[in-house]
């Protein structure tokens, strides 16, 4: 919070570019923050005007003898460096790029961004943007930005990596009524980025919501640890454009970043508990209810609806959400056959009949809400002959008020005639939707974020201590030796087998006889690969050669490998052959990880064998809080689990062995950086133990 | 003292081997000179054999272009010089000149050992003309790679030419141990003296940005300071960006070509060990990815034809080394010396 206080709580503004001239931005600036009421100085720095808007001006900012906290810079790109050394002398403490001209310009910005960087951290200073829209608080308050009007105040803070996105959405906030607590434009991030506004509006005591629109993240790590601690406190619901093929082309454009992988991001939001989103609109309906309503004690839900179909509608959405629906009490249950007419359904979802007037309503929202097995309710009313739009808006505030600790929200389905009632709800803290889904969907979120909030303290990845890194190290240094990138199977294993994972003996044959030797040491029959780092589809070169039982088949499979590699790949490398010891075929199962840029270490596990790309049945974990207890939930998460719990009377499998190889995988590629990619495919599962039967390793 | 003639295919590395020795036996005192009968036409951007400017430098030989290499083989020679009886003339005059005030003469192959056989100027018919001892240069990739050698040396003795022996060079690690115990063994059953195994040094025989550059031609949008960078891989990048990653990370020091429009590729080979960019198409990449490259030193190349061409220029690329890369000189010096027999070497030179 400390760093962020003088953002968004300055004793002082100076405004360095501030204009008379109201076409300006430096002018827009100006009376944007002396129209948001702000309580502080204002300095408009411009040493052609000795006063702006009826402020007094400065040459400079040092210029301004007293200590200046938050500076505004909206000179052009080239005078930008000059104002930051001269700020940085006056002790200014934070400051506000509006300027562009920087990287997204290319080389020669670039290079003036990274400068400014420099002159920023060397003086201690904090940077917002550059090529920003500025930074709003409605609670201080302060509006230092260029945009067209300032929010209404609220609990919602918004951090946005576009500044056109910011813009709309405040002017749609000022239509709707929506209050905000605080606005961010992040521009460039080339200082402060999303990570640290999370933090920071996760310690506002004035907000309650936290919204980020984001195109790309600037520091995974840094990410991960600022959303991890501000779940736990607030729901942080991000909207992360360019997941499609096509949109991440769009935003590698646009932002010059590389949009990383998709199921990175969605893997470090699930673990760190942000709230993901895929439209806008989702973003505000969630945003509404979490700044409105209780995150509900459990999932169960009570519908009071007038309408049948629309009843049923609702239903629907709440199973396909994961949510249930509210079993209710014997009493409540009573109550209803005694108090509604004979055709009404008593049981969930209530239905109060077409001819339902503001009393059924209201009886029946109460009994619901008093029933100790419902922790959220939505009201569902349609227009009919005799609806009370209002009324019955009104009979739903009073029940919300007298169940305060529940959550309430409505479902006016219709238009015109019921748009008084719509607005009422919403003007009055219960938020309403125009069609059920939406409804369960905001109450979806909300439902998750009971868990998020509750789920247990992040753990590590687990320690060994049979391992032997130095075996690694060896093993490493030959192939970079080599000028390699990818290690031969037998290398790979040898790698794996120094972390304690279960791996078939692998050797590497450079002569028939040798291969020979290795067979016999590890009993027939064997499997000969080709070995070469180069060939990654062995099978399809006739590079693979299972179930060689006797010296004369390996020695006649290994020259035959060899001519036909070289036909299918002239100029490959090849080392050799590599010999397998041949295992039972078990339940083929893949543990793979890929680097991620952004977050790191990505761990899939799924099931193998021909099917794995029809099926898709892999279920992802950073390495980032890879506990046995994420890998157990991992593994659960797979429609191979249900294999190795045992299928239909099939034995179940040895679950805490494929555990124990995640959680070595996890370790391995924590302990060596250098390991870009690993894949064990496939890995066999049995009644007892496992057994890496393939081992692929890239190394940066 | 007594020349000597190297020859092998091209990409063999016969300048790297004739460069290391000759500064070797320098060294010892021999006075040399360097000749080139048959030169390699120039490149879209070169006037005259690179190989013959290195030479001529490194040696300080006070010759013209055209004296150390007189002729160029390109592939409408026959048609071009017409009369073989006035090439060879070219090439006799021009070795009476580099003979001149030397005690012996290195001299370089074309191409191919049979390099204009048609006119008789191959080169067991020059090198048995200049007496010189003939030494093939062979980069091994299997094992049919040795029957190069072995015909040579057998049409050299038919013919009365002294036959020194073999070179390996550039040989790649997966191949050393058998070149070092069998293929010197096969040979030396043949008659055929191994001189010299030179294991492959990436940093000497492969190309450079420049190389690429100047098969390519094209705009070098940045990274103009990057141009010795590396080459040891040419990948391209048409597929989707998740595949990307993984694909470009096996590989090291590598080229990537894509449409300029890629920013998504571009941005991941960024991310990977890029020694340059290739944008094809003409399509001027967004500036962001431009500073991205230029943020890590990567240079970018943008030419107008597409990436079908773009790699078909690529296929011919081999390394040049400079007169001014005096990394690659003394690093082609040091593996001569280290990895070939010098004192048979200075032997064949004092006769």
């Amino acid at each position: 919070m400390d760093t962020l206080k003088p953002l968004f709580r300055p004793g002082s503004v100076a405004i360095v570019g501030a204009s008379k001239n109201p076409d300006k931005l430096g002018n827009v600036i100006l009376r944007n923050i002396v129209k948001s009421g702000y309580g502080g100085i204002v300095y408009p720095v411009n040493p052609k005007e000795t006063e702006i808007e009826g402020i007094k001006a400065f040459p400079t900012v040092s210029s301004v003898g007293r200590p200046v906290d938050l500076v505004v810079v909206v000179v052009p790109a080239e005078r930008v460096l000059d104002v930051v050394r001269d700020c940085g002398g006056a002790g200014v403490k934070t400051l506000v790029v509006i300027s562009a001209g920087f990287k997204e310009t290319g080389k020669e910005g670039l290079e003036r961004e990274k400068q400014m960087v420099e002159l920023c951290h060397g003086y201690g200073m904090r940077l917002l943007g550059p090529n920003c829209v500025g930074v709003m608080d409605t609670h201080t308050p302060l509006n230092a930005s260029f945009a067209a009007g300032f929010p209404l105040k609220g609990e919602i803070a918004f951090v946005s990596q576009s500044g056109a996105m910011l813009v709309a959405i405040l002017d749609w906030s000022l239509q709707t009524g929506l209050g905000f607590s605080r606005f961010v434009s992040l521009g460039n991030k080339a200082d402060l980025n999303e990570a640290d506004f999370i933090t920071g509006a996760a310690a506002d005591e004035n907000t309650k919501v936290i919204l980020c629109y984001i195109e790309d993240i600037r520091d995974g790590p840094h990410f991960l640890e600022a959303v991890e601690r501000a779940t736990r406190l607030k729901p942080v619901i991000v909207l992360k454009s360019g997941t499609s093929q096509a949109g991440a082309r769009a935003a590698s454009s646009h932002t010059g970043a590389l949009a990383g992988s998709d199921i990175a991001y969605e893997t470090a939001f699930r673990h760190t508990g942000v709230i993901r989103v895929h439209s806008m609109s989702e973003l505000f309906d969630l945003a509404t209810v979490f700044a409105r309503q209780p995150v509900p004690r459990g999932s169960r839900v009570a519908i009071v609806t007038n309408a049948g179909g629309p009843g049923i509608v609702a239903t629907d959405s709440i199973e396909a959400q994961g949510l249930e629906m509210a079993r209710f009490s014997r009493e409540t249950i009573e109550s209803f056959r005694g108090e509604l007419p004979l055709e009404a359904n008593v049981f969930n979802p209530v239905d109060v009949l077409g001819d339902a007037r503001v009393e059924r309503f209201r009886f029946a929202l109460d009994r619901v809400l008093a029933d100790e097995g419902v922790d959220s309710a939505v009201v569902l009313v349609c227009p009919t002959a005799v609806s009370e739009p209002v009324e019955t808006a009104a009979a739903i505030l009073e029940a919300k008020k007298k169940y305060p600790e529940k959550t309430v929200l409505g479902v006016y389905m219709g238009g015109e005639s019921l748009a008084g009632g719509a607005e009422y709800l919403n003007q009055h803290g219960i938020p309403c939707f125009t069609f059920p889904e939406l409804a369960v969907g905001a109450l979806g979120g909300l439902v998750a974020y009971g868990r998020i909030r509750e789920r247990p303290m992040k753990e590590g990845v687990p320690a060994y201590q049979d391992i032997n890194p130095d075996v690694v190290w060896k093993v490493f240094a030959r192939v970079q030796e080599d000028r390699r990138r990818t290690l031969l199977g037998s290398e790979a294993a040898r790698v794996a087998e120094a972390y304690g994972i279960p791996v078939a003996p692998t050797r590497l044959a450079r002569r028939a006889m040798e291969a020979v030797t290795y067979a016999a040491e590890f009993g027939y029959p064997v499997v000969l690969k080709v070995g070469s780092p180069e060939i990654i589809h062995k099978t399809d070169v006739g590079g693979v050669r299972v179930g060689l039982k006797t010296p004369e088949e390996i020695r006649e499979a290994f020259w035959d490998m060899m001519e036909r590699v070289h036909q299918h790949l002239p100029h490959a490398a090849i080392y050799g052959v590599e010999v397998q010891k041949m295992y039972p075929k078990g339940t083929e199962l893949i543990v793979g990880m890929t680097r991620d840029i952004q977050f790191g270490p990505l761990i899939a596990f799924g099931l193998g064998g021909i099917y794995v790309n029809l099926l898709k049945d892999v279920a992802f974990r950073l390495t980032w809080g890879l506990s046995e207890r994420e890998i157990r939930a991992m593994i659960q998460e797979t429609k191979a689990y249900t294999l190795l719990r045992g299928y239909r009377g099939e034995n179940p499998l040895d679950i805490e062995a494929l555990v124990n190889v995640i959680g070595r995988v996890g370790r391995l590629v924590t302990d060596f950086p250098e390991i870009v990619e690993m894949d064990i495919n496939p890995i066999f599962a049995y009644q007892q133990g496992v057994a890496a039967l393939d081992v692929k390793i890239t190394i940066g | 003292m007594a020349d000597l003639y190297f020859t092998g295919t091209a990409g063999s590395g016969k300048t790297a081997i004739a460069l290391g020795l000759a500064l070797f036996l320098q060294e010892q005192g021999v006075r040399l000179g360097y000749f080139k009968p048959v030169g390699n036409p120039p490149g879209a951007t070169g006037v005259e054999d690179r190989d013959a400017i290195l030479m001529r430098e490194v040696l300080k030989l006070p010759l013209e272009g055209r004296e150390v290499a007189p002729l160029a083989l390109g592939g409408y020679y026959i048609s071009n010089y017409k009369d073989p009886v006035h090439c060879r003339r070219l090439i006799t005059e021009a070795y009476a000149k580099s003979r001149e005030a030397v005690d012996a003469v290195l001299i370089d192959g074309g191409a191919e050992p049979w390099a204009m056989a048609t006119f008789g100027l191959d080169a067991v018919s020059l090198a048995r003309e200049f007496g010189a001892a003939m030494i093939y240069v062979i980069r091994p990739l299997n094992d049919r790679s040795l029957d190069e050698v072995v015909f040579l040396a057998r049409s050299a003795k038919e013919r009365q030419v002294h036959f020194a022996g073999a070179i390996f060079n550039n040989v790649p690690r997966t191949l050393l141990a058998k070149t070092e115990g069998l293929y010197q063994e096969v040979l030396a059953a043949q008659g055929v003296e191994t001189l010299g195994v030179i294991p492959s040094q990436t940093e000497i025989s492969a190309p450079t940005v420049a190389e690429y550059h100047e098969a390519l031609g094209g705009d070098i949008l940045t990274g103009e300071d990057h141009l010795s960078n590396i080459v040891e891989d040419v990948l391209i990048g048409a597929m989707t960006i998740e595949s990307a990653i993984a694909y470009f990370r096996r590989s090291a020091n590598k080229a990537v070509v894509t449409g300029g429009d890629r920013a998504d590729i571009a941005l991941a080979a960024l991310e990977t060990d890029t020694s340059v960019l290739i944008l094809t198409g003409g399509l001027y990449p967004n500036v962001k990815v431009i500073a991205q490259a230029q943020d890590k030193g990567v240079p970018v190349i943008l030419v107008t034809y597409d990436t079908y061409h773009a790699i078909e220029r690529l296929a011919k690329v081999s390394r040049v080394i400079r007169p001014d890369d005096t990394r690659a000189i003394t690093l082609a010096r040091e593996s001569v010396t280290l990895n070939c027999n010098l004192n048979k070497i200075l032997a064949l030179v004092r006769g």
